[in-house]
């Protein structure tokens, strides 16, 4: 799971690091803005550490239920991520830098790398895409014949 | 930049153990400290867990919480705005947008406040009003009920004891006014005990005025657990627990639901706060853990006794 993380927001060195990519960053915002929403006085600013516990990791095309989890890293491979969706479970423990610590459970992220972008064009071109894809509907239809597809192809 | 921590579930698991969340009170990191710093540095966030430090509605209001905290500062610093102890430092009567609590309870206390003009009333409202019965009006139904305090004279009538700090709630609708719960539960038993034993030794005595504790939630605990108690000298004991009664001519029971409050919750002060050295000690402290940081530092809290 955590290897399908990282496909998704680029390589996180386990351990302390203080330099982040700018996805990941994108991700800690999620994440205080999905503790903002449970009424929780949290800012980016007053965070001193912070662990997360990845839970669950789903990922679907966007507009759509269905999960293609299994063959994120092909799609990736096939420049999907822009139509992609994640949701994440996880857990959070925070400490501020005045020392206090709140742990909350079962936290729901969801994150679109173009909803980043807040660019109208690219969501308009991306929902016209989408709907013209073939490899969504491919996908979705069946995953292993895609993933042994591209397995074949690329190796 | 903060630091970051990512870990794979299965390794951290154990970290996120269910526990029942709330009482943790082996805060030591920073619990000290604040208890003694002086007065003119001391923020809103220090003043607010200094007063509640032996309150147990908040420690019970924590309980409740989906969110686990270290302990009650931090409970009130994510959770709470300084404006729901009537403390906020911009005087505003609403919260809005412009709000930022982080930033608001670490203003300096003394800036805005002096300790003697925030009355009692004003800064537990919120919380008493949030954890008394009855929350819907028995009478009518309504849901809107106005806390209001008496501070004196209530039950006179009876002649005999007076009752102070007593909360009451006042439907809107139909006018009607309820002494809450935790406050009929100490009145009745305080009555037993006047009646199952006048003496002179006991600390309810005709004439007396009995100040009931402004911790409500604490107040019901402590008189649930007098009336377990069958030696009627113990609840005396209990009762005024450092015999001073009769010095300050009054039963203030917060002393007593105080000095209970500490017990049930195992709430320790270290006694190293009245030596000299103390500041040293804790910079001591401070480099160990920096040194040998290990993620299950962090969750020293959550460890239980």
């Amino acid at each position: 799971m955590l290897h399908k993380f990282k496909s998704m927001f680029g390589d996180v060195e386990i351990g302390i690091f203080f330099q982040m990519s700018p996805v990941f960053e994108m991700f800690i915002s999620r994440i205080v803005q999905a503790l903002k929403s449970m009424n929780l006085n949290v800012q980016k600013e007053i965070i001193n550490d912070i662990i997360i516990e990845i839970k669950d990791f789903r990922v679907n095309y966007i507009h759509s239920s269905k999960d293609v989890t299994e063959v994120l890293e092909e799609l990736i491979l096939l420049n999907q991520k822009e139509f992609l969706e994640c949701r994440i479970k996880c857990n959070v423990f925070l400490k501020s830098k005045i020392g206090t610590s709140l742990t909350a459970r079962n936290v729901e992220i969801l994150y679109s790398p173009i909803e980043e972008k807040k660019s109208k064009t690219a969501k308009l071109l991306r929902d016209y895409l989408l709907d013209i894809q073939p490899l969504k509907s491919m996908t979705e239809k069946d995953a292993g014949f895609v993933k042994k597809a591209i397995e074949t192809i690329f190796k | 930049m903060f630091k970051l921590f990512l870990k794979w579930y299965k390794y951290y698991e154990s970290l996120f153990f269910e526990k029942e969340a709330g009482i943790v009170m082996k805060n030591k990191d920073y619990k000290n400290k604040n208890l003694i710093k002086p007065a003119e540095e001391q923020t809103i966030l220090d003043f607010v867990e200094k007063k509640l430090s032996e309150n147990a509605t908040i420690r019970e209001l924590m309980k409740d919480e989906y969110i686990s905290y270290g302990g009650i500062r931090d409970f009130l610093y994510h959770k709470f705005c300084a404006l729901y102890f009537s403390l906020c430092p911009y005087h505003k009567n609403k919260k809005d947008e412009t709000c930022d609590a982080t930033l608001c309870w670490l203003e300096n206390f003394s800036d805005v406040f002096t300790p003697d003009k925030v009355s009692d009333y004003q800064f537990y409202h919120n919380l008493v009003k949030a954890t008394v019965q009855p929350s819907i009006c028995p009478e009518c139904g309504k849901e809107e009920l106005e806390l209001k305090w008496q501070d004196e004279g209530y039950l006179a009538k009876l002649g005999l004891i007076n009752f102070a700090d007593v909360a009451y709630l006042e439907c809107k609708s139909c006018k009607k006014r309820f002494i809450t719960r935790a406050d009929r539960m100490a009145v009745e038993f305080l009555l037993k005990v006047f009646l199952a034993k006048p003496s002179k030794k006991s600390p309810v005595k005709a004439g007396q005025t009995i100040v009931l504790a402004l911790d409500k939630v604490g107040l019901e605990i402590f008189i649930e657990h007098l009336e377990k108690e069958k030696d009627v000298k113990n609840i005396w004991r209990r009762l005024d627990p450092f015999l001073i009664s009769d010095q300050i001519g009054e039963l203030d029971l917060n002393i007593a639901v105080a000095d209970f409050v500490c017990e049930y919750y195992n709430i320790e002060y270290e006694e190293k706060i009245e030596t000299g050295n103390l500041i040293e000690e804790f910079e001591d402290e401070d480099e160990n853990s920096s040194e040998k940081f290990d993620i299950s530092d962090l969750f020293d809290d959550f460890d239980e006794k």
